[in-house]
C-alpha cells in the first residue's frame, strides 16, 4: 500500500543556518501539496536555506519533483538569495531525478553532512 | 457533548445561563417553524423544560459521531456546522439543529462551533417526548416541521445532483476536446507499423502522444509526453504543449526557423527550444513541466533523430530483447529557461521495434500497492512483440492483469513504432 508522507522539520547551524525536512513515505500526486505548502510555510517564516532530506522516501513521481520545483520558486521569490538543496535520495529516486534532469537543475548530494558542508 | 448543569463547576467555557423565564422561551419556540403550530399549552411545557445555553465564540458545542441528546434553538448569535476543516453551513437567530440526534438513536452528524458569541435554547429529548405524549397537537406540528426540513434536504440533494451531473458533463466535453488532441488517425507508413494508446486515470489526461508528417524534412514526427500531475490542469498544459510540438515542427518560421533547408537535428532543437521558452516565459508560475519524447523517423533507412527531455528512456528491441535505450539528452521542459537538448541517433533494423511509455505504466500498482515496474513492462513488450500483432493491446492485458480491482493510478500512455522484417 503507499505509504503515508511525513516531514520532520530540523534546524541546523553550520556554515548558515539550514532548515532540514526530513521526508519519509510517499511523494505523489496525492501528497505533494503537503510537501511544497510546509515547505512554504517555513520559508515564511524566515527559513533561507533549505535542505531536503529524500532519505525515508519510498516513492517519488513526476508531483514531487514539481513540489520541490515549487519550493525553489519560492525560496527565488522570498529573494534572500537563500539555497535549496536535496540529500540522500535511494537509487530509485536519484534514478528519477537524473532522468528527468533535475540533477541538472538543483545541487544534489549523497547525504545530509555533505550536503550541509556544501551550503 | 450537551451541556449539563453541572459543568458548571468546571472551568470557564461553556454555561448555562440561568433559566429563560417560560414567557421568554415560548417566544423563542412559537417563532421557530417546530412548535408555530402547536397549542398554547404544549409550547408552554416545552417552555418550562427549556433551558439557554452560553457559547463563547469559537467554542465546539457537540462533535460529529457524538451521542446526543439535545436539540437547540439559535436565540442569538452565530454557529457554524462542519466536519473536520470543512464547513456544511452556518446558522443564526431562529435556526434549529440537532433534532435528528434529540429526537433518534443517531449520533451527531456534523460537528457545532459558535462563530460569534452565540446564545442557544436548549430542549432534552425527555422534555421533547414527555410534551409529545400530553399534547398530540405538539406531534403534529413537529412530524410537520420535521417534514418540511426532509424536503429541503431533498431538494437541495437534487441540487447537487443537478450540480455534479453539469460538471461530469463539463469534463466528457473536455475528454472529447482532448481526444483531438490525440492523432485523430495514425499515419500508414510502408514497411511500418505505428501504434499509440492512452489511457487516462481520469476523464482528462496530462500524457499525450501524437505521430504526424514532416514533409520538410521528409520524416514522421513521434512524440510522447507527460505532463506532470494529473486531471484538469495537467490536461490544459497537455494540450499546449502537444500543440507548440506540433506547431514548432510543421510551421517553421513561426517558431524561429530559418529560411533554408533544415535537418532534422535543428528542427528538433529549435521545437523544443520554441515550447521550452513559450512555457517558461508566458507560465513562469505554474512549476508545470513536461517529459517529452520527440523523435523523427526516416523511413526508408529506420534512422531516427530524437530529443529525449527527461522522459522514460524508449527502447529498440529485436527478437533477441532490447538492443538498446534512448536515454534523455537533456532536462524536462517548462521549467528552466534557455534549454539546449542534445540530438540522438539510432536506427531500427528490420524486425525491430521501438516502444515509448509513461511513467503510469511503470508506476501501475496491484492491490497489495506493488509497482508494475520498467522490468515487468519490458519484459512484457518482449513476450507481446514476438507473440502478438498488437504489442500494445498485449501490454495493455498483461498490466490489466498485474493491477486486478487496484484504481488506476496515473495516466498510462504507449506508443509502438514496428519496422517490418524485409520480405525477402
Amino acid at each position: 500500500m503507499s505509504n503515508p508522507l511525513r516531514i520532520a522539520v530540523a534546524e541546523e547551524k553550520g556554515n548558515v543556518p539550514v532548515t532540514i525536512l526530513h521526508i519519509s513515505g510517499d511523494l505523489d500526486s496525492k501528497t505533494y501539496t503537503d510537501l511544497e505548502s510546509k515547505a512554504g510555510d517555513l520559508i515564511g517564516r524566515g527559513a533561507n536555506n533549505v535542505l531536503l532530506d529524500l532519505g525515508g522516501v519510498t516513492f517519488m513521481g513526476s508531483a514531487g519533483l514539481r513540489a520541490i520545483h515549487g519550493i525553489f520558486k519560492k525560496l527565488s521569490a522570498a529573494g534572500a538569495g537563500g539555497k535549496l538543496k536535496l540529500a540522500n535520495p535511494s537509487d530509485a529516486v536519484a534514478r528519477i531525478m537524473k532522468t528527468l534532469g533535475f540533477d541538472v537543475i538543483f545541487d544534489i548530494h549523497g547525504t545530509v553532512d555533505e550536503a550541509l558542508g556544501s551550503f | 457533548m450537551a451541556n449539563r448543569r453541572d459543568d458548571l463547576d468546571l472551568p470557564p467555557v461553556r454555561r448555562s445561563l440561568p433559566a429563560p423565564s417560560t414567557d421568554e422561551a415560548s417566544e423563542i419556540l412559537k417563532s421557530s417553524s417546530f412548535f408555530a403550530a402547536s397549542e398554547g399549552a404544549a409550547i408552554k411545557q416545552l417552555a418550562s423544560l427549556a433551558e439557554l445555553v452560553n457559547l463563547p465564540s469559537g467554542d465546539r458545542l457537540f462533535d460529529k459521531g457524538d451521542v446526543g441528546t439535545a436539540m437547540y434553538f439559535v436565540v442569538h448569535g452565530r454557529v457554524q456546522m462542519h466536519n473536520g476543516e470543512v464547513v456544511i453551513g452556518h446558522l443564526g437567530p431562529g435556526a434549529i439543529f440537532g433534532e435528528v440526534a434529540a429526537l433518534s438513536q443517531e449520533r451527531r452528524s456534523a460537528s457545532v462551533t459558535a462563530v460569534s458569541d452565540t446564545v442557544l435554547l436548549k430542549l432534552e429529548q425527555d422534555a421533547i417526548y414527555a410534551t409529545l405524549a400530553a399534547q398530540p397537537g405538539a406531534a403534529r406540528s413537529l412530524i410537520e416541521a420535521l417534514c418540511a426540513r426532509e424536503r429541503e434536504i431533498i431538494d437541495e440533494k437534487f441540487d447537487r445532483i443537478i450540480e455534479t451531473r453539469v460538471l461530469e458533463r463539463e469534463l466528457e466535453i473536455g475528454q472529447r476536446i482532448q481526444r483531438n488532441f490525440l492523432p485523430e488517425t495514425i499515419p500508414v507508413i510502408d514497411g511500418w507499423g505505428l501504434d499509440g494508446l492512452l489511457r487516462p486515470a481520469r476523464k482528462v489526461a496530462g500524457d499525450f502522444f501524437d505521430f504526424f508528417l514532416v514533409p520538410d524534412v521528409g520524416r514522421v514526427g513521434i512524440v510522447i509526453g507527460d505532463v506532470c500531475d494529473k486531471g484538469v490542469g495537467a490536461a490544459l498544459f497537455m494540450s499546449l504543449f502537444r500543440s507548440l510540438i506540433r506547431s514548432g515542427a510543421l510551421h517553421r518560421y513561426a517558431a524561429g526557423g530559418t529560411v533554408g533547408v533544415e535537418d532534422p537535428a535543428t528542427l528538433l532543437r529549435r521545437t523544443m527550444r520554441a515550447t521550452n521558452q513559450y512555457i517558461t516565459s508566458t507560465h513562469p508560475g505554474s512549476s508545470i513541466f513536461a517529459s517529452v519524447f520527440f523523435g523523427l523517423l526516416e523511413p526508408r533507412t529506420g534512422e531516427i533523430a530524437y530529443v529525449n527531455a527527461g522522459h522514460e528512456a524508449p527502447v529498440i528491441a529485436g527478437p533477441s530483447g532490447i538492443r538498446v535505450q534512448l536515454e534523455a539528452t537533456g532536462p524536462v521542459i517548462g521549467l528552466i529557461e534557455n534549454l539546449e537538448h542534445a540530438v540522438g541517433e539510432a536506427t531500427l533494423s528490420p524486425g525491430e521495434l521501438l516502444f515509448g511509455y509513461t511513467d503510469g505504466a511503470t508506476d501501475a500498482r496491484n492491490e497489495a500497492g506493488q509497482p508494475f515496474g520498467e522490468e515487468r513492462l519490458l519484459e512484457a513488450m518482449c513476450r507481446g512483440a514476438t507473440d502478438s500483432s498488437s504489442v500494445l493491446q498485449c501490454l495493455l492485458a498483461a498490466l490489466d492483469a498485474f493491477s486486478g480491482r487496484a484504481e488506476q493510478y496515473d495516466d498510462i500512455t504507449m506508443i509502438c513504432l514496428q519496422r517490418h522484417p524485409d520480405r525477402d
